[in-house]
């Protein structure tokens, strides 16, 4: 029995004492002894800042910080910001300026700019951004933030509220309004997955092979299992044979190593004990016995024949192959005057959302399974446990709790919510297991590298005739969502631009690293790298303007795509002109001095995928209302998830103005697989539009039912019922008139619930008939265009942004304050993904960044102002008009910033990320050159 | 993390008593690197020492010739502190790149120093200005020069028994000044690629005398004697600081990592020099 230090802290006001051991971080005693879990835990290591608390006033990290070392000291947390029920001016800002989303940074960031403002109240921008440049955050871009501490005095009068309500007009849609979660983001109150913690609950760990390719002789666990504290071991053998994955043609992972481990951190054994510094020493005694087998970790190596095979199912390491063919590219390249062919390489890069991958399972009375859960897909994570763990889909309950960001990372059952439901079966306990920072390197299945080879053939006047794309897809051990990022790198690249003739090869290579997955943008940043950079060298070698040639090619409203994908709405034009007038960018392009340039890059993505993941005849998006019996409040039910990109707030808002309610009234129930009806859940960018037409549907229903009710009591036909501002009158006869909540309640007394349900699945017979048409359609598509400005230093390579102009065509926006900060989000996240991040791997498959600080990730400092537009458009299908952004938005920054490096200084760099080191060689390259050519 | 034992003397005799006592101690200051390694298993402790509550080690006081900074200020108490504006405008602005707000409220500037780093930023400036470091035992106390204190990466020439107390930073003559350029991947909370720190006492554009120190290419901070010898007694011009900063080039000994080649770190020793030297004798212009 390790000994305890009684300590005094006064937390928030409060003085507690407390008995704690040496070890224990303040991060720990706050969340765990005193149950304040506003403080998150983020990376563990003080590199994110999750975890700021104030310390006599000032921010520290809580998780490199020993709780005795707090002995006597005041400790400030999220929880004590707000007095006596009053808001801080600075979380109201936070509200009112949409600086959330998923929440998880905001209780650093609120407390790290209230030490800055209590030192400073009036810090210019750059102080601001320097005062938070410790706290990341993944979602927002930090625009919105920064904008809230710079107007934070703003809301200094106690009677200024942000606007929580909304207007008591019932008109939502189109407004502004603050998130449905931010109140309990912005006061620590959220629960997130590790912020739960369940009576005799249980911790697991999965123990993480040392190997990048191995057989496994023999597993020794005898020893760890007379560790006091440990509850169950659970090894290969112990757990079922079904093979498991994302696309049933794909089943092909274990949920630990049956005979051999694939990559280095391959899952081995899991471990259930008291507490996870004992998991930990258990997963130490464990002994394994490995023949360690020949690795790859290349792809143009694994398809060699001679190369180790990684998974006897795939001949070569090939685990997908795609040979498409539209028109006659061959003809088209013989019709072109200019063609050009290059290789661009991608990099391999991480959601890295701020909060870790967590899940708490818990088996009940009836034998029945509750999993708590932090992922984008609470129904496709009860369809695989239903699958492993072989009892019915029924008999599982998958709550998603709040979500600290997913960016598709989250898009599919982990090795968490399997084990931990395992483990808790074993033991009879709940057990809660979380990744640490390092394990969302090995676990959580980051961007695929694409290595592209683009052919594009062009008319002297810019008009495309051809284009032939080939990806090799680099994918890691196993399958994932490898298939679908596969076909859709070929199948998004054809509906930006008409291409008349398209040929693509695509590769998708199984290595012995880390498995890959889905990422925002899924499959299209690094074709899209490639064709944005070729379109730009092609207008400057026969002397077009970049802009204009993306404007001759631009896709137009309502067309077949050469690959027979739909597109309805379509304003790229208006987006091209949008941002060409408001970045100046006929003043600056090909004329700004050495070292600074401009850039252009366009993009767009599916509103959601046309074609469930696995064969399924359900409606892809569901949602049931509930109206409350005194007619109150209007509660809506949805299986789809916020994960900090706003669904909540969007359903909430088209159920608002569909029923002609304030969305005051509108409380939401989501992810959670038990109360809410089916949803596919977030990804693909699918549920503004999918899930807002159920939920309008739903809400249709209900109208039909009050217009029958109105209609009665006001004694008028029901086509002359009108709902609006929580009012029912007659439109002929508006004096005639009843309160929305008087006829919903009317409704109950007579007959009983009044509840609306509503469905969604796209249009039938989507996409052509050829092998893989069902990747990349949709029922919508979002067009988006991006201007960058850079300086390049040209003695040391290092890119500085400087600004963003983007403007984007999502149909009408159903909330433009939520729209804007997608696209801020989108930005800054390629921002770093163009320049700074990159997992490294050493000769072995071991990763050698793993973690915040040499795997970068932008800070406050290093996003620029971000200028953001919307161009009027309106999309059919869509609820209200409205389609996707967050992840159309992502895909013009690389070819942007790509394309003002290559205006600064001439050269193209076709490697991802565009390092200082990579500039500086050319630039270095170049000098040598022009010196020969001088000599 | 494994547990350990914690003391927490009140008095520097009491902790220097402990040290004594208890080989294999560790010291704890800001601990926001020992509580990394800790976690890591890279150090192991059974005991750990808090220096939080010994009053001499926070304090920063003029003296007649020269600036003694508590070992356990934190960065953020120097970038406050008016004695530091006054003398030592340069540590301000290492403080600016340094680290986190979070971290520069945690991190001392006597934990910079002993944890030796080979990436760490005080050493380098330090040496530059020629500081001395003040360690303290139960049986003395001597002084080493900056220079020598770091002896590789991670490693000092501290005793186990040994507390470092304070830094004795000399003041500069009235036309000297420093200067620190790192270069980092992005814009804040990054640790150094490469780091270079010139001292300079002017006459005009005419060097009386120089320093230059580089850092994050070597296991420990590197002192570009030749690269020194060359601007001293001469004017400043831009071919003379070109010269400088090859023979600067010359002096690095880096390595190739995660954040770089050693090729590239080499190349920005040459700029990074040139940049320091030119904006201390107020060249603008492109290098090279």
């Amino acid at each position: 029995m390790s000994r305890h230090y009684l300590i005094e802290l006064t937390v928030n006001g409060d003085l507690h004492s407390v008995a704690v051991r040496a070890s224990d971080t303040l991060l720990k005693v706050l969340r765990d002894d005193l149950g304040l879990t506003g403080a998150k835990s983020g990376c563990g290591v003080g590199d994110c800042g999750a975890c700021t608390v104030l310390l006599n006033g000032s921010p520290v990290n809580s998780c490199i910080f020993l709780a005795v070392e707090a002995d006597k000291q005041e400790i400030t947390t999220i929880e004590g910001l707000s007095q006596n029920g009053q808001l801080h001016p600075l979380q109201k800002a936070f509200i009112a300026r949409g600086s959330i989303q998923c929440g998880f940074c905001t209780p650093g960031m609120v407390l790290t700019a209230k030490a800055l403002i209590d030192k400073n109240p009036e810090p210019s921008e750059e102080e601001i951004r320097q005062g938070l440049s410790g706290t990341l955050c993944r979602c927002t871009g930090y625009t919105k933030i920064v904008e809230a501490v710079q107007h934070w005095q703003e809301y200094k009068d106690p009677a200024v509220r942000p606007n929580l309500t909304g207007a008591i007009s019932s008109a939502s849609v189109g407004k502004r309004l603050p998130r449905k979660d931010s109140l309990e983001k912005v006061t620590g109150r959220a629960k997130y997955t590790d912020d739960i913690q369940l009576p005799n609950m249980l911790h697991g760990a999965i123990l993480r092979s040392p190997l990048a390719h191995a057989e496994i002789l023999s597993i020794d666990t005898s020893k760890a299992r007379v560790l006091p504290g440990v509850k169950a071991i659970l090894t290969g053998k112990d757990v079922p044979d079904t093979p498991y994955g994302v696309s049933p043609a794909r089943y092909d992972e274990h949920i630990l190593a049956k005979t051999k481990v694939c990559h280095w951190g391959d899952r081995v054994a899991a471990v259930a004990a008291v507490d996870e510094d004992t998991c930990r020493r258990a997963l130490d005694l464990i002994e394994v016995e490995y023949k360690e087998l020949p690795a790859v970790f290349d792809p143009m190596e694994a398809m060699a024949d001679d190369a180790p095979l990684i998974l006897e199912r795939y001949p070569n390491n090939i685990n997908t192959r795609v040979d498409w063919n539209f028109g006659d590219t061959e003809q088209g390249f013989a019709d072109a005057d200019l063609v050009v062919e290059d290789i661009f390489t991608g990099n391999k890069t991480h959601q890295s959302p701020m909060e870790p991958h967590c899940a708490v399972s818990e088996w009940d009375s009836q034998n029945r399974l509750t999993v708590y859960t932090s992922t984008q897909v609470v129904h496709y994570v009860r369809h695989q446990l239903s699958r492993l763990l072989e009892i019915p889909e029924g008999d599982i309950r998958v709550i998603g709790t709040h979500c600290g960001g997913g960016f598709g990372g989250k898009a599919e059952v982990n090795p968490l919510e399997i084990c931990s439901a395992l483990l808790a079966r074993e033991t009879g306990r709940p057990v809660k297991m979380r990744f640490s920072r390092s394990d969302m390197f090995y676990h959580g299945r980051g961007r695929h590298k694409q290595t592209v080879t683009m052919k594009i053939g062009m008319k002297r006047d810019g008009t495309l005739t051809s284009v032939r794309q080939k990806s090799i897809v680099e994918g890691g051990a196993y399958s994932s969502f490898g298939i679908i990022a596969t076909y859709y790198s070929g199948s998004m690249v054809p509906t930006l631009y008409k291409i008349p003739n398209y040929k693509y090869d695509g590769y998708r290579v199984n290595t012995n690293l880390p498995a890959c997955g889905a990422m925002r943008g899924h499959g299209c940043p690094h074709p899209r790298f490639a064709f944005e950079s070729l379109l730009t060298r092609m207008a400057k070698e026969l002397g077009l303007d970049p802009i204009d040639v993306r404007i001759k090619n631009a896709m137009t409203p309502n067309t077949k795509t050469i690959n027979e994908l739909d597109v309805g709405s379509c304003e790229l034009v208006a987006c091209l002109e949008k941002v060409r007038r408001e970045s100046g960018w006929d003043e600056k392009w090909g004329k700004l001095p050495f070292g600074k340039g401009i850039g252009i890059g366009c993009g767009g993505f599916a509103s959601g995928a046309g074609y469930p993941i696995y064969r399924s005849k359900f409606p892809h998006s569901n949602a049931v209302i509930k109206v409350s019996e005194d007619g109150h409040t209007v509660i809506l039910y949805t299986g789809e998830a916020d994960i900090g990109q706003g669904a909540a707030t969007v359903l909430s808002q088209i159920v608002a103005e569909t029923l002609g309610i304030s969305y005051e009234r509108i409380k939401i129930v989501y992810a959670d697989t038990d109360s809410t009806p089916l949803g596919f859940g977030a990804y693909s960018s699918r549920v503004t539009l999918m899930g807002g037409n159920a939920c309008k549907m739903a809400a249709e229903k209900i109208n039909m039912l009050i217009r029958e009710t109105a209609a009665e009591l006001l004694e008028i036909p029901g086509d002359r019922v009108k709902m609006q501002d929580d009012l029912v009158f007659d439109e002929a006869n508006p004096g005639s008139v009843l309160p929305w909540p008087e006829v919903a309640a009317h409704f109950f007394a007579s007959q009983g619930p009044l509840l609306g349900q509503g469905h969604y699945s796209p249009p039938e017979g989507l996409g052509g008939k050829f092998k893989g048409a069902t990747v990349g359609t949709s029922p919508a598509y979002s067009y988006t265009a991006c201007v960058c400005e850079v300086d390049v230093d040209v003695e040391t390579g290092l890119v500085t942004v400087t600004s963003f102009t983007d403007a984007h065509d999502l149909g009408t926006p159903i909330n433009p304050m939520g729209v804007e900060g997608q696209a801020e989000g989108a930005i800054a996240m390629m921002l770093g993904e163009t320049l700074l991040e990159e997992v490294v791997f050493d000769k072995k498959g071991q990763i050698l960044n793993p973690n915040l600080h040499d795997y970068v990730l932008a800070t406050a400092m290093d996003v620029p102002p971000i200028h953001s537009f919307v161009v009027d458009s309106y999309e059919p299908r869509g609820p209200f008009g409205a389609k996707e952004v967050g992840e159309g938005a992502t895909l013009p920054v690389i070819g942007a910033i790509a394309n003002a490096i290559y205006d600064a200084i001439g050269i193209q760099i076709k490697e991802l990320p565009i390092t200082p080191a990579k500039i500086l060689r050319e630039l270095q390259n170049a000098r040598r050159a022009k010196n020969r050519t001088n000599q | 993390m494994a547990e350990f034992t914690y003391h927490r003397p009140a008095r520097l005799t009491e902790a220097g008593d402990l040290m004594a006592t208890l080989p294999g101690a560790r010291l704890l200051a800001g601990g926001t690197d020992l509580l990394n390694d800790l976690d890591a298993g890279l150090v192991s402790a059974q005991h750990v020492i808090s220096l939080r509550d010994i009053p001499e080690l926070g304090s920063i006081t003029e003296r007649a010739d020269s600036i003694a900074v508590g070992a356990g200020c934190t960065i953020a108490a120097i970038e406050a502190s008016p004695v530091i504006h006054k003398y030592f405008p340069e540590l301000l602005s290492v403080g600016l790149v340094f680290a986190t707000p979070q971290v520069k409220h945690r991190a001392t500037l006597g934990g910079n120093i002993c944890s030796a780093v080979a990436c760490g930023d005080f050493p380098v400036i330090l040496t530059a200005l020629q500081a001395e470091v003040t360690l303290y035992s139960a049986e003395g106390t001597r002084s080493v020069p900056m220079r020598e204190f770091p002896l590789a990466n991670r490693k000092t020439c501290r005793r186990d028994s040994e507390i470092l107390t304070e830094i004795i930073i000399p003041k500069k003559p009235p036309a000297a000044l420093a200067r620190y350029e790192k270069f980092r991947r992005r814009a804040a909370g990054s640790l150094a690629v490469a780091s270079v720190a010139v001292y300079l006492d002017l006459d005009g554009t005419r060097c009386r005398q120089a320093r230059i120190v580089l850092g994050a290419v070597a296991p420990s901070p590197v002192n570009a004697v030749e690269a020194a010898a060359l601007l001293q007694q001469k004017d400043l011009t831009p071919e003379v600081i070109r010269q400088a900063a090859d023979l600067a080039r010359k002096a690095a000994r880096p390595i190739t990592d995660v954040r770089a080649t050693a090729e590239y770190r080499r190349e920005l020793i040459f700029v990074l020099t040139q940049r320091a030297l030119r904006a201390m004798v107020g060249y603008h212009g492109e290098i090279r």
